[in-house]
Parts: structure tokens; sequence; C-alpha cells
């Protein structure tokens, strides 16, 4: 109860030295306000990437048409040797020429123009999902060997610039983790940097207090409260500014998403990930200060 | 109260600050440390409160043993030690009350005792009504006294003071001298180190002078005032 106490205590004090004092703390609070918003800004650019590139169905595909002579023997022949082929083959789906015309009439709007030819135009086909992962060598020959199938007019795929540009989400995602994960480290050197400032401009403080008798869990504890309030009030500055840039953007984003005919909308942070980064926020001031504060007491203490 | 026996000094830099100094001080004393600059004397008193651990010897103060004092036990030695500077060492930023109850508050006292010892450590010392006041809106002289109330007010049975009238005019300094004395009579043990010889004189107590790390001789002013 007595500690709890003597916690309140300093807690409260530091406030108001805080309150006493903001232009210093400002600053600080702004630094790190800024410098976490870099990687948190950033992951949430990712994070948005991803959900666009799921969205989108950029799966390979291959699509398979039958000639007119195919039988209905023929059709189950080749359906067997789809479904052994697992390996490269994600999903198979049958269209039959009915279908397909119906479906075509559909989409094109020809629907009356397309009766007079009296009879179905469109051959019976496969439609064939491979997976994105896999890359095209490795099922080439098959894809061979289906083209010159006897029943087979014809087989068309295009399959390659689906793998190139999945090529290349995955560099700009695997970058941009990078440059995040630098500016993370940036952010701890410059809080750990700020905080070893505004203890250089304590030292003879902490010295005399030192002297009086002061152990180092005391004279520790002001300092971190400090490093953790600055740290919490920075962490929710750089939730702030990644909030207002969300709104920034969101117009255009909203008017690009309409244009493409998508409800696309741009994420921002969940609460959890909120609640986190704040807390984050506040344990790096912590443990900023206590690193420092700690490494400036140990040249308090003599050696022989 | 404060015993060193055979205790060598030497710093990284390959200085040897004190070579083989034995003495002793008991309990209620009051003695006088001398010597010419870079004779010892603030060496001397950074081993009695462990800002400087000895080279070699033996250094019993207030019953411990320091050369095997582990690290942790320094803050508690320290607060049996009152310290007085020559440069004050004040927190100018505080007012000269919570300068003076720095002490209690590092040692945990009770709040509901501050203001009480806080204003009898000053009123020792002459500065009652002046606790609202920042240091350098205060004396030079009026600093120092800060400075020993700050030094007093947890009531340490040792008191330490280093040139505390180096800054001082001879007057104040006599007023200054006259404080540690005081506090003698009051049972504590007083060691000032100090080369103002002209005032040493008046108290008629043990000096010890330092000549490059080693004490000449115990010798004793006699009262002459």
């Amino acid at each position: 109860m007595k500690y709890l106490l003597r916690h309140l205590q300093v807690f409260f004090h530091t406030l108001g030295d805080i309150c006493r004092h903001p232009v210093p703390t400002l600053l600080t609070v702004m630094v790190l306000g800024i410098t976490l918003s870099l990687p948190m800004g950033l992951y949430l650019l990712t994070h948005n990437l991803e959900l666009v590139s799921s969205e989108w169905q950029g799966k390979p595909q291959a699509t398979v048409y039958l000639k007119k002579s195919a039988s209905d023997q023929d059709v189950a022949r080749l359906d067997n040797w789809f479904s052994t082929q697992r390996s490269w083959i994600e999903n198979v789906r049958f269209v039959k020429a009915d279908e397909a015309l119906q479906e075509f009439k559909f989409l094109s709007g020809l629907g009356q123009a397309l009766d007079v030819l009296g009879e179905n135009p469109l051959p019976n086909m496969f439609i064939l999902d491979m997976p994105e992962t896999l890359p095209v060598a490795d099922y080439q020959d098959e894809l061979t060997q289906l083209e010159q199938d006897e029943s087979v007019e014809q087989l068309k795929y295009d399959l390659e610039w689906v793998q190139r540009l999945q090529a290349i989400l995955n560099l700009a995602q695997r970058t941009v983790w990078m440059v995040a994960g630098l500016l993370g480290i940036g952010a701890l050197l410059i809080i750990s940097n700020t905080m070893r400032l505004s203890i250089a401009n304590k030292k003879d403080e902490i010295t005399i207090i030192n002297r009086i008798g002061a152990t180092n869990t005391f004279i520790r504890r002001p300092f971190l409260y400090t490093g953790f309030i600055q740290g919490l009030l920075g962490a929710l500055l750089a939730w702030g500014l990644i909030q207002a840039g969300l709104n920034w953007l969101n117009e255009p984003v909203q008017r690009l998403a309409d244009l493409y005919a998508s409800d696309y909308k741009l994420v921002g942070l969940p609460m959890l990930w909120v609640l986190a980064i704040l807390l984050t926020g506040g344990l790096l001031g912590w443990l900023a200060s206590w690193v420092t504060v700690s490494r400036h007491l140990a040249k308090l203490y003599p050696s022989k | 109260m404060i015993e060193f026996k055979h205790v060598f000094k030497r710093y990284p830099t390959g200085l040897d600050a004190l070579k083989g100094l034995s003495f002793e001080i008991s309990k209620d004393e009051m003695v006088f440390l001398t010597g010419h600059s870079g004779a010892g004397k603030s060496t001397l008193l950074k081993l009695i409160t462990l800002v400087e651990r000895a080279t070699r010897g033996v250094i019993t103060v207030n019953g411990s043993d320091l050369m095997s004092l582990p690290r942790r036990k320094i803050p508690f030695h320290r607060r049996d030690i009152g310290v007085v500077y020559q440069d004050h060492k004040l927190l100018n930023d505080r007012t000269v009350f919570d300068n003076v109850a720095l002490p209690l508050i590092v040692a945990g006292e009770p709040h509901r005792e501050l203001s009480r010892r806080v204003r009898a450590a000053l009123d020792k010392v002459g500065l009652l009504g002046k606790e609202k006041m920042y240091p350098l809106a205060l004396s030079g002289g009026e600093q120092q006294r800060v400075g020993i109330a700050r030094a007093v007010v947890n009531r340490p049975p040792i008191l330490l003071a280093d040139e505390p009238t180096g800054n001082l005019d001879p007057e104040l300094s006599e007023e200054i001298m006259d404080l540690f004395y005081m506090f003698n009579q009051h049972n504590v043990t007083v060691l000032i180190a100090t080369h103002d010889l002209q005032l040493l004189g008046r108290y008629g107590k043990r000096v010890l002078q330092l000549y490059e790390g080693q004490l000449i001789d115990g010798f004793k002013y006699h009262q002459t005032a």
C-alpha cells in the first residue's frame, strides 16, 4: 500500500513536471510521434496492398476447347485424366457448349443475332485453375501433351504475366517490410537518443541525489515514468498522424475504386492494434530511459 | 567512528592520491583536515562516502567495513553521513524546502514528518522563513547554510565538509564554522577539510595535516582566543 502510494506520488510529480516544462516534452513527443508513424504507416500500406491483391482474382487459368467431334466418352476420359493431375491443377470446371452460349448471349447482348445462326458455334470446354505459386515450367510438358490430345481443338493459356505480376507484388511487399523494419529500428535509436539528451540535462541532479543516499531504484523511477509518458504520448501522436493521413487519402482512393467499380475501402488500424501500439510506445520510452539512466548510474559507483 | 589503516588510493590515471594513510577519529570528535591542494583531502572524504574505493588498506566507518561493503548497500551507508560541499551542490530548480527535504524523501520518511524536520534543520542554520525561495535568490553564505541544513536534516552521526568556507569572506566563514562546532556539541562526529588555517585555531581541535598523500603528524591547535 505504502509502495503503491509512493509510486502514485512519483507519477503525479512527473506529470506536474511535464506540465511545468511542456516545451522539452512536446519536442520529444513530436520526435517520437513522427518516427513511430513512419513504420506504422508503411505497415498499413502493405496491409492495404495485401487486401487489394487478395481481392483481385489473379489465378493462372487455361481454357481447353474441345473438338466438335469429341464424344461424351472423350469428355469423361479427359475429366478422369485431369483428376490425376492434382499437382498442378487446382480446380476443373467443365462448361458445356449450350451453357457457354447462354453465358455469351447474356454477356454480349447479342442474343437474337445468335439465334439466327441456328447452330451453336461454341465448343464444349474445360477451364483449369492453376496454383499461382507454381512456375509454368513445372507443368509445361503436361500442357503440351494436352494440346496434342485428339479431342482437343485448342488450348489457350496466358500464365506468365499473372505470375510476373504476383512476383512484382511480392517484391514490393517485401521491400516495404524491409523499409518498415529499418524505420522501426531507427525509431528505437531516436527514442534512446532523445532520452539520453533529456537525461544529460539532469546529470547534476542525478549525481547529487545519488550522493545523498538515494538507491538506483529511487533515482530511476521518475525517469521511467517520464519515458513511459513520453513514449505513450508519442505513440498517440503517431496514431493521430496516421489517422489524419488515412482521412486525407480516403477520398481519392474512393474515387479510384469507384472508377474500377470496386467496393474497396482503405483499412485503418484495428482497435487492438492501436492499444498494442500505445503500449509499445510507452514501453519503448520506459526501456530507453531505463538503459540510459542505468548507464549513467553505473558511472557514479566507484571501482577499485 | 572513522578509522583508516594503511590506506592507499591509486587513480586509474596512475596518480597515487593516498600513500599508506592511518588515523582514527572517535565518536563525537571534531577534526580538521588540512593540506595544500592535491594533498589528498578530497580523496579522503570520497573514500569515507564511498564515492571512491580504496586500492588497499582497511577503512571502517560507523562500524561498517567499507572495503567489503557491497554496492547495493552504498546508498544506505551514505544516509548516515551528511556532506557539505564547497559549491553547495543544491538543485537550483527546487525551493529551499525541497532541497532540504531531499534526504528525507530519499530515505522514505513519512510525509507528515517532512515539514517539521525541514523546519527544525532550517531553524538551526538560521534560515527559517526562506523555505519557499530558490537557491539562486540567496547569497553565497545562505546557500551554504541550505547545504548544511540538507546535510543534517536526517540527523546523521557523521558530518563531512569539503572546503565549506572556500568561497566565503572571513566573517561568513566564521559563522559557518560555528555551525559545525554547534553540531559537534550535539554529538555529531565532524570532519572538515579546509586550508583556512587561521580559522581552525579558534576551536582547539585536532588537525590532520596531509602532505602528498601522507599524514605529517596529528597535532592540536591551542585555543588562542
